[in-house]
């Protein structure tokens, strides 16, 4: 962490229903599921400057008693921790990334900070924040209105991203240079720089984003932008439009700002990969247990009875049943109120709060859904090497799921509250 | 009273096993599986045993010495045994012809079976009923579920058989020939000395002149010539030994190989060696087979296997269906299943799922087999 004279408000997407993140986000939206014991959305917040954030907005469209209040303790939480204001916005309507932000404009733009960062929820990484922010108020002067950040992937993956061309910066080199060239996920290989899904907009790089929205609900004749929409009618039937037509932050701020040349790139080597699905977390859950942020915090196999291997975190030692005999890591997150029996293997796993792993049972490569249960002699695994599909290559219990003993599941996504009494492979358990 | 074994060839369907012995040494239930048969034979008073084998000969017989019932070469139980070598495979009928010399030499039946059949082997009985009956042959039959993928026995009430069906479409019975077998010498008459199945080319005339009987037997039976029929036989054999059907224990000279055995970390039926060790927080069963200086760990889960001499089982792992060869490990957390089978010296890392894999010998596997392979 560092320190920065720019005033920051901080805008985290938190996005909606979390398809791809199922059945985990059937209990817990996703920037809240406990990636190394703490909230996905938690380990972005890490890399904010520790002056000049003025506020935090939690921006999604979560639905449903459950999931505003889960958001609501989480920002009296984070609000304490960080000790700035830190607000849940719910988005009335699914409309795209650009329409939420411009929906919440005047709350956004509130606290009149120098700069407002936005940024993806599922970010997964060191993210040099400070660093953008820096670039961002050094190139102002000069007519950038946003500063993103951007990273390399390899050519394969290239087309799932944002692909740009960043001047000055040669391709698998990092810096920071104007963006000449903007594919959002393109049907063809453009670069293989592609965005993080983290922004620096200035407070008039902002105002792109309210006058795309504005310029979409009023047919997209461009005129409307500024000047247009003050009514509560005419907002209304933005939003209308908006709701029909998507708003998004890539296709309709960021590709027509590039083509006025206000936007550069920070290009970053440092570690970045996106959390959209269990298999994606527990991926995460291993960088994360391996940074720095959490040195210090793992169990040392000599202060505790059981086998420690490698990293593990645990959330509350005191709450969980450990038996002397289990063998647990590297690379596991065990939660509160855990119990891991005799002779228990855990391994490359995220144990969520109340789930059993019997005694001589085996996990790997998997999540353990909350209170789930994995019988004696169970064998709970994915395998990456051999999965048919990559969103299948972690197994994945969801909440109550019970795995009888001796059972092998292998390369499965169980939804809640299963019972399995025979041996899967390579399946949707519904 | 002279008997003849037809073991054949290479053992291909029982490999891995048989990289590493011939089949008939390779252990069933912690004896080789020709003893078994040895063993029944000199208990119903047969005093010469003919191996009649298509296939290094010498590798059969350097293997019995290996056996604590070999000692200096010679069977403890005071009978004769030796080999009859083909030049080219005779079938199932040429070696017979083969060993006339010895077979026809006392005038006496004398009893054929096939090397991998294992049942109760009454062989008092059926010669009761051969010398009953008082014709030239006579074949013991057993009784499947599903008697389509097999030759069918018909015969009468008295046993007589009236005709065989080779697969039948239709039900006409669901006797077997079950491999075992007792001739009067006038049999080697029929027989040429060339490649000739006695099932095809023999039986059916017999059957025609009427000599040819039948008789039930009794009990289990299985043919244990490859993996999933060996651990099915092994089955049967350890309920046949819990109810008393077989006895675990040969005749007067043989070697003690095991005992069921009972106790809190047991399920019923479990035969296992004095020389083996399983750790107290194990759970072993039902139908195990455990040999001479095998270890099974803490917390370790076993069912329905055969561990070879010298297998180890670690701490945890969990083993079902699979035979486990010959000085072979099963690291920890390791899950073998579906019928895998490892060779000799084989090694198992800790912590991996192992799905039907067939292990060559001295191999040390890394990786996860999650579906059924070869690993040469």
């Amino acid at each position: 962490m560092a320190e920065t004279t720019t005033s920051t408000t901080v805008v985290i997407l938190c996005g909606g229903r979390g398809t791809r993140f199922r059945p985990l986000s059937f209990r817990v939206p996703k920037p809240l599921f406990p990636i190394a014991n703490a909230p996905v959305i938690d380990h972005s917040l890490r890399s904010l400057p520790t002056s000049g954030v003025k506020a935090v907005f939690l921006v999604g469209f979560y639905g449903g008693s459950e999931y505003e209040t889960q958001f609501a303790h989480y920002a009296d939480d984070l609000q304490s921790r960080l000790n700035v204001p830190v607000k849940y916005l719910r988005e009335p309507v699914e409309a795209g990334t650009a329409a939420g932000l411009a929906h919440f404009a005047q709350d956004i733009l509130a606290p009149n900070s120098d700069a407002i960062l936005v940024a993806n929820s599922d970010v997964a990484g060191a993210l040099p924040l400070v660093d953008m922010l820096k670039a961002h108020a050094d190139a102002q002067a000069g007519g950038v209105e946003l500063t993103l950040l951007a990273t390399t992937v390899p050519e394969a993956d290239a087309t799932k991203y944002g692909c740009m061309v960043v001047d000055g910066v040669e391709v698998g080199a990092g810096g920071v240079g104007k963006v000449a060239h903007y594919a959002e996920k393109p049907e063809v290989f453009v670069s293989n720089t592609v965005s993080c899904g983290v922004y620096v907009f200035s407070r008039a790089g902002f105002q792109n984003i309210t006058d795309a929205v504005a310029s979409a609900a009023a047919g997209g004749d461009g005129e409307g932008g500024s000047s247009g929409g003050r009514s509560a009618a005419a907002k209304a039937a933005r939003l209308a439009a908006a709701a029909r037509q998507p708003v998004g932050l890539e296709v309709d701020v960021i590709v027509p700002m590039v083509a006025k040349d206000a936007v550069q790139a920070l290009v970053t080597h440092a570690h970045w990969a996106p959390v959209k699905t269990p298999s994606a977390a527990l991926d995460a859950n291993a960088y994360y247990l391996g940074s720095e942020a959490l040195a210090g915090k793992l169990l040392v196999d000599a202060d505790v009875p059981f086998t420690v291997v490698g990293n593990v975190c645990a959330a509350d030692l005191a709450s969980a049943t450990i038996h002397a005999d289990a063998v647990i890591g590297p690379n596991v997150a065990l939660a509160a109120g855990v119990t891991i029996g005799a002779g228990a293997r855990v391994r490359d796993a995220i144990v969520l709060e109340g789930a059993v792993v019997a005694d001589s049972a085996f996990v790997k490569h998997a999540i353990v859904g909350w209170n789930a249960i994995v019988g004696e002699w169970a064998r709970v695994e994915g395998d990456p090497a051999h999965a048919a599909d990559a969103d299948m290559s972690a197994t994945i219990l969801g909440d109550g799921v019970e795995i009888k003993p001796e059972t092998v599941v292998r390369n499965c996504v169980v939804l809640p509250h299963k019972v399995l009494k025979a041996d899967m492979f390579d399946r949707v358990i519904l | 009273m002279k008997a003849l074994i037809l073991v054949g060839g290479f053992g291909t369907r029982l490999r891995p096993l048989t990289l590493s012995a011939p089949k008939p040494v390779v252990p069933f239930a912690n004896k080789e599986i020709v003893l078994h048969q040895i063993e029944a034979l000199v208990k119903a008073g047969i005093d010469e045993v003919v191996l009649a084998v298509n296939y290094q000969p010498e590798k059969m017989m350097e293997a019995f010495p290996t056996s604590p019932t070999w000692v200096g070469g010679k069977l403890q139980l005071g009978i004769r045994i030796s080999t009859s070598l083909e030049e080219e495979p005779l079938g199932t009928a040429g070696p017979l012809k083969l060993a006339e010399s010895i077979l026809g030499s006392d005038g006496e039946p004398f009893i054929v079976l096939n090397s991998d059949v294992i049942c109760t082997f009454p062989f008092e009985e059926l010669i009761a009923f051969h010398k009953a009956h008082g014709k030239e042959g006579t074949i013991m039959v057993t009784k499947v579920e599903e008697p389509s993928k097999y030759g069918v026995v018909v015969s009468d009430g008295d046993g007589k058989i009236e005709r065989f069906v080779e697969k039948p479409q239709v039900y006409v019975g669901n006797r077997i020939n079950a491999g075992i077998y007792i001739f009067n010498p006038a049999i080697l008459e029929r027989i040429p000395l060339a490649p000739t199945s006695i099932e095809k080319k023999i039986f059916p005339v017999m059957a025609d002149e009427g000599q040819l009987y039948c008789m039930d037997l009794p009990a289990f039976w299985m043919d244990i010539g490859q993996p999933p029929d060996y651990l099915k036989g092994m089955v049967m054999y350890l309920s046949a030994l819990a109810s008393g059907d077989v006895s675990g224990e040969g005749p007067s000279g043989a070697t003690f190989v095991g005992s069921l055995v009972e106790g809190d970390n047991f399920i019923g039926p479990v035969f296992m060696h004095p020389d083996a060790v399983v750790d107290e927080t194990a759970l072993v069963g039902p139908n195990v087979v455990i040999g001479p200086g095998c270890s099974i760990g803490a917390g370790a889960r076993v069912q329905r296997t055969t561990l070879l001499a010298g297998a180890k089982v670690k701490a945890h792992a969990w083993v079902k269906s699979s035979i486990i060869g010959w000085n072979s490990t099963v690291g920890r957390w390791a899950r073998l299943q579906n019928i895998s089978v490892l060779g000799e010296d084989v090694k198992i890392t800790d912590e991996l799922y192992i799905n039907g894999a067939r292990i060559l010998p001295h191999k040390t596997i890394k990786d996860d087999i999650p579906t059924p392979s070869i690993v040469m």
